[in-house]
């Protein structure tokens, strides 16, 4: 008897007018809007439709470019943006079911505003939040808060010990960072509010606890001013693209967004997380790889290989992307998304090259072509759910409640 | 002729971690789900206040070393709240109170430039100012400032994210799919501030909101704070409940106004029309 095949998960990365750069000429675009909550509301609703997972809200610090490391002069290219964290809150009480993961920078905001805001997004969306973390060393983004000093980065000198040395520093920092973000969380117990009339006593204090982190870049008392989130720890999610953000990922996350181009490097990639998992002491917390793609969809190929060219001409200059390029079927896509998912991804995180129309194809051809080949829910759940348990993921021990429980029983 | 009554505005103050909450009656609702807020709000706007008001403490309270238990304990993060509230109303003015002490202003600025653009044009900020070595615990700034600073900052903070609101002028953004063009400038959003707070300079990245800016609410009462209030807020809330105080401090207040905006070119010019609360 063949095993039932294993679910696969979707979500869908949402950025601007899309992943490509020219989409937002496209006659369904509405690059007027991109400013507006309607825009942000009826993506993340079409995603709901689908059933999708999460969706995932990119973010940055700096004016978006071309060039990865410093501002280009573009005019013809989508350029600015509002905060991600604040989208996702606004798109929480108009939707139910889906996953809300804001993109957030570790390298120039406080972890204690970040743990309560996602605790917040947490509570207003009833434990869908989640977080994207995602560091800056772009010399620029650190001079639009003068706190600190990074060395002009580019491609020549990505390489260069010093250079590489900072680089390695910002993923220890964000390990760091996401440590104090997930003690935050903890620092009140679930049942720390007690509104004892009797005694007068709002919250039981013995139930709320400093963090007490002291690191190399900062050092945060606690207790969080926010009550512990719904989830308990929302999920953390992290692009990573080499060693040393794979293995940040495997010390610290729940998601990890990975570029393989082909099955081996799935294997590989996954082999290594695991292998950072494991080393982080960790090989029995359960870790998501989720692999990332670029996907322009048509119902028929030639169509989406046609679309693909006509929008590389509009955007007058070679489009790569650290993700793989998808132009083709639904069906086909579902014939990769399988075959990676058997290389070892346990979803995708599908970022649409021009919307809504590459979104649309997602919720409507690719889902339902998913489900037909049995490998994806066919509904939400019927009771209240988190981004947690559509992910299979339990909802953890509170860290300070099991210390308490520890020292309970050797008194 | 009678000349019609002036309109009061009326905000609404959302209760929670102060003495003055009532906790303990059963009907109390929780002071962190978001279904209170949402009451709340949509129950200000039925009343069709101007605005709701969110106050902000960014660490416990705590007497004699250990945290204070006797009043409501803990609150969500302001702009997550008052976004997601943006989404349940539709006029209602949403005012958060957002340290100057412990925040940037890059992204201080995207967050109300954000909550601007995702209410339409209902942001507002309560301006506060901490120097407390204590609440700086909680941050990777961490540190105090010497209390004659505070304001200092406070005001170049303000100053400062004027300064990247108004880098976009509102006419950037043509997207114009014919022509390819989305841009009407190649540098949108720059921006210079040097002093002896901040050293910043760059591209701003929310474009132009709604407003431009947010209303801008003080509530400070020492001499600094009036100062303070004078030169940077549109409005002020004022403690005084007793006829006279109340009117010496108006008077006081407006006095400052007069006198401020020549004091402070650079910051809000020609505030005079402050409204007192």
């Amino acid at each position: 008897m063949p095993e039932p095949r294993a679910m696969l998960h979707l979500a869908v990365a949402l950025d601007g007018a899309g992943w490509h750069p020219a989409a937002w000429r496209e006659a369904d675009a509405r690059p007027r809007e991109l400013f507006s909550a309607r825009y942000w509301s009826d993506l993340t609703q079409q995603a709901e439709r689908g059933l999708l997972d999460f969706v995932t809200f990119e973010d940055s610090m700096h004016l978006q470019s071309d060039d990865p490391f410093a501002p280009d002069e573009r005019v013809d290219r989508v350029r600015g943006r509002l905060d991600a964290e604040l989208i996702a809150a606004r798109v929480a009480p108009i939707t139910r079911h889906i996953g809300l993961v804001p993109t957030v920078n570790t390298t120039h905001t406080e972890p204690f505003h970040t743990s309560k805001a996602i605790a917040t997004l947490d509570f207003v969306s009833r434990g869908r939040a989640g977080l994207r973390v995602q560091l800056s060393a772009r010399h620029d983004t650190a001079r639009h808060f003068g706190r600190r000093e990074f060395p002009p980065l580019t491609r020549d000198t990505l390489d260069d010990p010093s250079v590489r040395g900072v680089v390695v520093d910002q993923f220890d920092e964000t390990a760091d960072y996401v440590e104090v973000v997930r003690r935050l969380w903890d620092s009140w117990e679930d049942d720390a509010e007690i509104r004892d009339v009797a005694t007068g006593r709002f919250i039981d204090r013995d139930k709320l606890h400093y963090v007490d982190f002291a690191g190399r870049w900062f050092s945060v008392k606690g207790p969080s001013i926010t009550p512990r989130p719904p989830q308990g720890q929302p999920i953390v999610a992290a692009l990573a693209h080499n060693t040393v953000a794979f293995r940040l990922v495997a010390r610290v996350g729940d998601v990890a967004f990975v570029t393989p181009k082909s099955s081996a490097q799935v294997v590989d990639i996954v082999t290594e997380i695991r292998n950072e998992r494991s080393d982080a002491g960790r090989s029995d917390d359960a870790i998501h790889v989720f692999g990332d793609l670029v996907v322009l969809l048509d119902d028929d190929h030639e169509s989406a290989i046609a679309r693909r060219r006509r929008l590389d001409d509009l955007a007058e200059s070679h489009v790569g992307s650290d993700a793989l390029i998808f132009a083709g079927t639904s069906g086909e896509l579902a014939d990769l998304l399988i075959e990676w998912q058997s290389a070892g991804l346990s979803g995708f995180r599908l970022r649409p090259a021009a919307l809504p129309h590459d979104l649309a194809q997602i919720t409507d051809a690719l889902a339902p072509e998913l489900q037909r080949r049995g490998v994806f829910r066919t509904a939400y759940p019927t009771e209240p759910h988190s981004l947690r348990q559509l992910l299979g993921l339990p909802r953890p021990l509170n860290r300070y409640a099991a210390t308490t429980n520890a020292g309970a029983s050797l008194s | 002729m009678t000349t019609p009554p002036k309109q009061i505005h009326l905000a609404a103050h959302f209760p929670g971690v102060n003495n003055t909450t009532v906790w303990s009656d059963p009907a109390g609702g929780s002071h962190i789900e978001f279904d209170s807020f949402r009451h709340f709000a949509q129950s200000a706007e039925r009343g069709k206040f101007d605005f709701m008001f969110l106050a902000e403490g960014l660490r416990l309270r705590e007497q004699n070393g250990t945290i204070y238990d006797l009043d409501v304990v803990g609150r969500p993060d302001t702009f997550t709240v008052l976004a997601a509230l943006a989404a349940v109303t539709d006029r209602l003015g949403l005012t958060g109170t957002i340290n100057s002490t412990f925040n940037e202003p890059y992204e201080v600025a995207r967050q109300f430039a954000s909550l601007d653009h995702l209410s339409g044009g209902r942001a507002a900020w309560n301006v506060v100012t901490s120097w407390d070595a204590f609440t700086g615990e909680n941050f990777r700034r961490g540190g105090f400032l010497p209390q004659d600073q505070r304001y200092e900052r406070a005001k170049t903070f303000m100053s400062t994210t004027w300064e990247l609101f108004d880098s976009w002028h509102g006419d950037e953004i043509v997207a114009d799919k014919s022509s390819g063009r989305f841009l009407s400038t190649p540098s949108p959003g720059t921006f210079q501030h040097h002093d002896a707070h901040f050293d910043i300079s760059g591209q701003f990245n929310v474009p132009r909101s709604p407003q431009g800016r947010p209303v801008i609410f003080q509530a400070g009462d020492s001499d600094e704070g009036r100062d303070f209030a004078a030169s940077s807020a549109d409005a002020i809330f004022s403690r005084y409940a007793q006829f006279d105080e109340g009117r010496a401090f108006y008077a006081d207040v407006k006095g400052r106004v007069s006198i401020r905006p020549d004091a402070q070119p650079t910051a809000h010019p020609a505030r005079r029309d402050i409204r007192l609360g």
